[in-house]
């Protein structure tokens, strides 16, 4: 409606977008983010994952936590299902890479034995 | 009388300076490095239809590619760049490989989606190949299930940054537009 209403009062252009930054609409689910302070590494977003982009692994000192851009959905189960509320979608959608392996983000957390 | 359509003064203004100063950027780039625009085939390689959309609508008056000096053609012959939608399934992988060989050097290739990029939800299945990466030399990847039109125009523009690279940092000497001699 909003769209009828720009083209009766005027003219409407192509997107500006490679020309001007051009945010995501509202309610857009771009790539996963992660808080590392709320992370307490329980692993409910990697369950619920149907692509199994994020995985959390055990480790001797903690557990890594790690998403891959190249499976992920972006479906937004991992945001739902996180008790901390660590997990969730973020606004980014330029996410073009020249090398395969930057579509990988990784997170290495060390247990604290004090607070956990 | 109701006021203006707050937008409006802001699209003239545009308008006013696009035209001379950011409108002609990108197609600038374009033409200063192949002398002519940026020829895209699309391969569709077992894909769900949506990033084929997205690319479809990339050639709508909304997004308008054609002002940027990129089309897509008909033929992998024509083509620059290889836009291949699609986790690459078992029947498509030989069709894949052909349309690579049919492409002139120097050819760049750009999986778009999470399929074409590293399987997505299809990931591990026996009739995909996983990936374009396993069958063809990535040079872009666009994750994104279906990545917007917004993502798709940054893989290209950072195609066409490779696409450079690869003319000027290559011991091939290749031949594209007109020749100087």
């Amino acid at each position: 409606m909003r769209v009828l209403r720009q083209s009766m009062r005027g003219r409407v252009g192509a997107h500006d977008y490679p020309l001007e930054p051009e945010a995501a609409p509202a309610a857009f689910r771009g790539q996963v983010q992660l808080d590392p302070n709320r992370c307490r590494g329980d692993a409910a977003c990697a369950r619920v994952c149907p692509s199994g982009a994020i995985t959390v692994e055990e480790t001797s000192t903690g557990w890594i936590w790690q998403l891959d851009d190249s499976r992920c959905v972006f479906c937004g189960l991992c945001a739902d299902a996180c008790a901390n509320r660590a997990v969730s979608l973020s606004n980014a959608f330029e996410l073009a890479v020249r090398q395969p392996d930057d579509m990988v983000t990784r997170a290495e957390f060390i247990r604290n034995e004090e607070t956990d | 009388m109701s006021t203006l359509h707050p937008l409006i003064p802001m699209l003239q203004s545009r308008q006013d300076e696009d035209a001379s100063t950011l409108g002609q950027k990108f197609s600038d780039q374009v033409q200063r490095v192949l002398q002519r625009s940026m020829q895209i085939r699309h391969l569709d390689a077992g894909s769900c239809n949506g990033c084929d959309w997205e690319i479809q609508s990339l050639l709508c008056p909304a997004y308008d590619m054609q002002r940027l000096g990129l089309d897509i053609v008909a033929s992998p012959r024509h083509a620059d760049c290889l836009l291949v939608t699609g986790s690459v399934t078992r029947h498509l992988e030989i069709a894949a490989i052909r349309t690579w060989e049919a492409m002139p050097a120097p050819g760049i290739v750009i999986a778009v989606g999470a399929c074409a990029c590293g399987g997505g939800v299809l990931q591990g299945s026996y009739c995909t190949a996983g990936g374009v990466k396993n069958v063809l030399p990535v040079d872009i990847s666009i994750p994104g299930c279906p990545p917007r039109p917004q993502a798709l125009l940054h893989g290209l523009m950072l195609a066409l940054d490779r696409i450079e690279q690869k003319l000027h940092h290559s011991n091939h000497e290749f031949r594209i537009g007109r020749s100087e001699a």
